[in-house]
């Protein structure tokens, strides 16, 4: 943007929140732009357009029968004297906030009645970098993207959950990686990501595996892992009772059984189900229900020998002791560990994120309670279609899970939720409440688009055309830890990871 | 015509132990070992590292282990052998070599460099057993995993693809299937493992398992033979079996089965000492010296937790061992390195530097420190509180901090290495010939 101060409109009427700017001839100003008003003091109102009309000095009747007087041909060169200063265009925006020599301010006051107002220049917004940044993207205007990059803390939005609402197609994904690439470069965060895409970790295309410090922060689990990479095999030793809590529905027999079981036979439950072993205080009848339950979400069998078998080879009873442990010891180490789910089945991946999840929130409280929590760094569990744990049904059908709980009251202790979703309406408004950084992505669902407007930290009560008209990258910013709704441009992934300087390589390994 | 079989053993660690009558049933183990290969008919003995304790061992080990290696080579039986991360060598002056050059054994781990240095691979040379065919090939283990650079620029591709009945010598504790309880440092992730071998013959892993992993095959670690740690020989005092795998092969592994080597007898005894005073656990010793059978046996003792009132050093472990050894124990450990005293208090200081850390808690706890009023001897009283009370006391335990650092040198055996450093240390404490 050059230095030339444009100016393309003027304040004609309204009042906080709703101000009527009437749009200068020749300009073009769009739904979601950034313009600014400057005070004369040297401090400056940011105001964000959220709708637009017609305005005209003609009546509307004046104008319908102008209109039909050259539909109808009843005379040839008509025209309006001074067409300019008769019709114009009427731009709603609100102020989102107010520019001082003290920093951003949430504006509390009306800009001057008629201030000129001119579009937005980079040096207008600069915002201060946090300590623990993850990049965003860059200031949109608009349509026009600003250079200027937007930060958000990382332990704070991390910590304090991320809802990331959209529709197919609106760059979720890309959104996530380009969260993920910022994040990778530090090592300040333990980030769980359950992928049932197989599309983060970018196997055949670009993905975090090309981020320079990927081979120190960057671990990767695939029951198809590329070399190098960990095989995701879960011991059946691993799995509680507990951590089937709001994952699977079991009846009250079934529930009663499992505990049975576990008392019974400890970590060797499952197993002992499995083989057939039976317990007189459960009827055979719920023991082979049981054992056919788990069979079909674990995908474990018996084979011919009598060795228990697994379709996935994700769950084994002889393999992958350490593997729980090493996915939370990473965490904790501040690393990224992606998890290939794409060949499971929706419960077994919700179990294998339940099991890691119960472990870190677990040793997460026992921090707490011995005083070492902040020494650790925030943990963020990024789980896809989220209505799966986090929907009201789910909630109502079978019971809290971990996530619900964590989505609670993981902030306290660390730990945070990354919920991407196609339906923030099912999502109860306690747990929306609790998401503390929404990253707002198009969503022409006009219902969807209430329950993030009511839930969101900003007042966006007059976004949802705003929201409506978000392009693909295009997204709002509206989070606790930032003084207004931010409208971003999220870069393509692809171009990000293809500047990023490749991984040195090392010297000659040299076999000796 | 009976069915090909080879034997698989690893982690024998000859050489180990400070305790001759430990290392001599180390020794009987392994030659246990050798003859029941013999005797079983194997076709060939895969060790897959750890054959030594040390890169060179005492000699006096080796002849031992050279000669009954020798009586199995002249049964027609060849031995397969990599380097463990005990007796790897850069140099290629480990005993391994020097056995390898003489013909005792073949190290199965020889590998060529190709391509351009951006994109360098590492490629493995097979070698076939002639009796019966199996290509064998191997990686050695290193200190701290070190070999993992190797295993990140194997041309797998050339491996993968050979055909014929494959085996993989390794020395690795792979990831996904570290025992439980087993802390290792650096493991290798299977993805890093060449794919379609027939058998992949592990080391380092000190207990013995064997998994089937799919799109792989048959993963085998057969454990020591018979220990080269306390921990090892708790272990098995626990339960856990030595010895090694006879593999029973066609075109495929048809039978794995563990051949158990069992040379003496363990007892294991753990005392919780948990807010209990040094004399009640002193009094439990002597009531388990008294009661246990510890004939011809090797007695381990393990002492733990925090004692209620006393020391540590109030306990005569010189004494309950002398006792066990007279009642007839061959060999007798105590490990209290876990037991603690209340009367041990935590201290905290503040430095900048570990040096400034180090001198403070030196400076706290000889601030407590006066000559044991028992202590008649005047020469003595003179000595300790010349060198070893006030300034002169912190200056030698820098000192001595100093000299206990110092790391063994590649090639240095442990007996020179111990010498080494009592040597300093006597230097550090002037009492080196009084």
């Amino acid at each position: 943007m050059g230095s030339e101060i444009t100016v393309v409109g003027s304040v004609v009427m309204g009042s906080h929140g709703a101000i009527l700017v009437r749009q200068r001839s020749g300009c073009s100003i769009e739904l979601g732009d950034l313009l600014v008003i400057d005070n004369g003091d040297g401090s400056r109102h940011i105001l964000q357009v959220y709708d637009l009309v017609y305005g005209s000095q003609l009546s509307q009747k004046n104008l319908e029968l102008l209109s039909g007087m050259k539909l109808e041909g009843f005379t040839e060169d008509l025209g309006l004297i001074d067409p300019s200063l008769r019709n114009y265009v009427l731009v709603k925006v609100k102020s989102v906030a107010n520019i001082t020599s003290y920093g951003i301010r949430i504006p509390k006051t009306l800009p001057t009645f008629m201030s000129e107002v001119r579009a937005i220049k980079e040096e207008d917004l600069k915002f201060t970098k946090p300590p623990k940044p993850i990049f965003l993207g860059k200031v949109r205007s608009g349509s026009k993207t600003l250079n200027i990059d937007v930060f958000l803390d990382g332990d704070k939005m991390f910590r304090h959950h991320v809802l990331i609402p959209a529709t197919t197609g609106r760059g979720k994904s890309n959104l996530v990686k380009v969260m993920l690439w910022s994040a990778l470069g530090q090592a300040h965060f333990g980030i769980l990501v359950l992928d049932p895409h197989d599309e983060y970790f970018g196997r055949h295309e670009k993905g975090l595996k090309d981020h320079p410090k990927a081979k120190g922060n960057l671990i990767y689990y695939s029951p198809t892992p590329p070399p190098g990479a960990n095989t995701l095999i879960i011991n059946l030793k691993s799995i509680e009772p507990s951590h089937f809590d709001g994952i699977v529905a079991f009846t009250q027999a079934q529930e009663e059984a499992v505990d049975a079981y576990y008392n019974r036979f400890g970590q060797e439950w499952i197993r002992q189900i499995i083989k057939g072993e039976s317990i007189d205080t459960v009827s055979p009848k719920t023991i082979t229900v049981l054992r056919r339950k788990l069979e079909y979400i674990l995908g474990v069998y018996l084979d011919q020998t009598g060795k228990i078998q697994c379709r996935s080879g994700v769950f084994s009873d002889s393999a992958g002791q350490h593997t729980v442990r090493d996915i939370v010891s990473s965490l904790e180490r501040g690393k990224i560990v992606v998890i290939d789910t794409s060949r499971l089945l929706d419960q077994a991946e919700l179990l294998i994120g339940s099991i890691v999840a119960n472990s870190i929130f677990r040793l997460y409280q026992q921090y707490k309670s011995e005083g070492t929590l902040e020494d650790k760094p925030v943990i963020n569990i990024i789980i896809e279609e989220a209505p799966r744990v986090l929907g009201i049904d789910v909630l109502q059908r079978v019971g809290d899970n971990i996530y619900s709980i964590i989505a609670r009251e993981g902030r306290k202790f660390k730990v945070g939720l990354t919920a991407i979703t196609q339906l923030t309406s099912v999502i109860p408004r306690e747990i929306l409440a609790n998401m503390n950084t929404k990253i707002i992505l198009g969503n022409e669902l006009e219902s969807e688009r209430k329950a993030i407007i009511s839930s969101a930290s900003q007042d966006l009560s007059t976004d949802d055309k705003n929201i409506a008209s978000l392009d693909i990258g295009e997204a709002i910013v509206s989070s606790n830890f930032t003084k207004f709704a931010i409208p971003i441009q999220i870069p393509d992934f692809n171009e990000l990871a293809s500047i990023a300087q490749p991984q040195r390589k090392k010297e000659k390994t040299g076999f000796v | 015509m009976p069915m090909p079989r080879f034997a698989h053993l690893s982690d024998t660690h000859i050489g180990a132990w400070r305790e001759q009558q430990l290392r001599e049933l180390n020794m009987k183990a392994f030659e246990e070992v050798m003859r029941r290969c013999i005797k079983v008919g194997v076709d060939f003995i895969i060790i897959s590292g750890d054959l030594f304790d040390a890169n060179i061992p005492e000699l006096q080990t080796v002849k031992q282990a050279a000669e009954v290696m020798r009586e199995v080579r002249d049964q027609g039986i060849r031995i397969y052998v990599t380097y463990g991360s005990h007796d790897y060598s850069a140099s290629a002056t480990s005993m391994i070599d020097v056995l390898n050059s003489a013909g005792l054994f073949q190290k199965v781990v020889e590998a060529e460099s190709i391509g351009p240095e951006s994109d360098e691979k590492l490629r493995l040379r097979f070698f076939k057993d002639s009796k019966t065919g199996v290509k064998l090939v191997g990686i050695y283990g290193r200190k701290n995993g070190l070999e993992k650079d190797y295993y990140e620029i194997i041309d797998r591709g050339h491996l993968e693809n050979e055909p014929g009945f494959k085996i993989f010598v390794f020395h690795s504790v792979i990831t996904e299937l570290r025992p439980e309880n087993l802390a290792y440092g650096e493991t290798i992730p299977l993805s890093l493992m060449p794919k379609g071998f027939q058998y992949y013959a592990g080391g380092h892993v000190h207990k013995h398992l064997e998994r089937y992993i799919d799109g792989y095959g048959h993963i085998a670690y057969p454990g020591p033979t018979f220990g080269a740690t306390f921990t090892d020989l708790e272990d098995t005092a626990l339960g856990e079996k030595r010895g090694f795998y006879i593999i029973d092969f066609d075109e495929e592994v048809k039978r794995i089965s563990f051949e158990q080597i069992e040379v003496c007898s363990i007892v294991y005894k753990e005392f919780d000492a948990d807010k209990k005073t040094a004399r009640q656990v002193t009094e439990s010793l002597k009531q388990f010296v008294g009661e246990v059978d510890c004939t011809d046996k090797v007695v381990l003792i393990k002492v733990k937790g925090r004692l209620g009132s006393g020391k540590p050093s109030d306990i005569p472990f010189d004494e309950i061992r002398r006792s066990l050894l007279d009642a007839g124990a061959l060999v007798v450990r105590i490990s209290h390195s876990s037991l603690t005293s209340e009367e041990i208090t935590s201290l905290k200081v503040m430095g900048e530097t570990r040096q400034e850390i180090e001198n403070r808690l030196i400076e706290e706890r000889l601030s407590g420190y006066d000559i044991d009023p028992t202590i008649t001897d005047q020469k003595v009283r003179d000595i300790i509180s010349k060198r070893l009370l006030g300034k002169a006391g912190i200056s030698t335990a820098q000192r001595l901090l100093t000299v206990l650092k110092v790391e063994q040198k590649e090639n240095e055996s442990k007996d020179v290495f111990q010498s080494r450093v009592l040597r300093d240390v006597q230097k550090v404490m002037e009492i080196g010939d009084q």
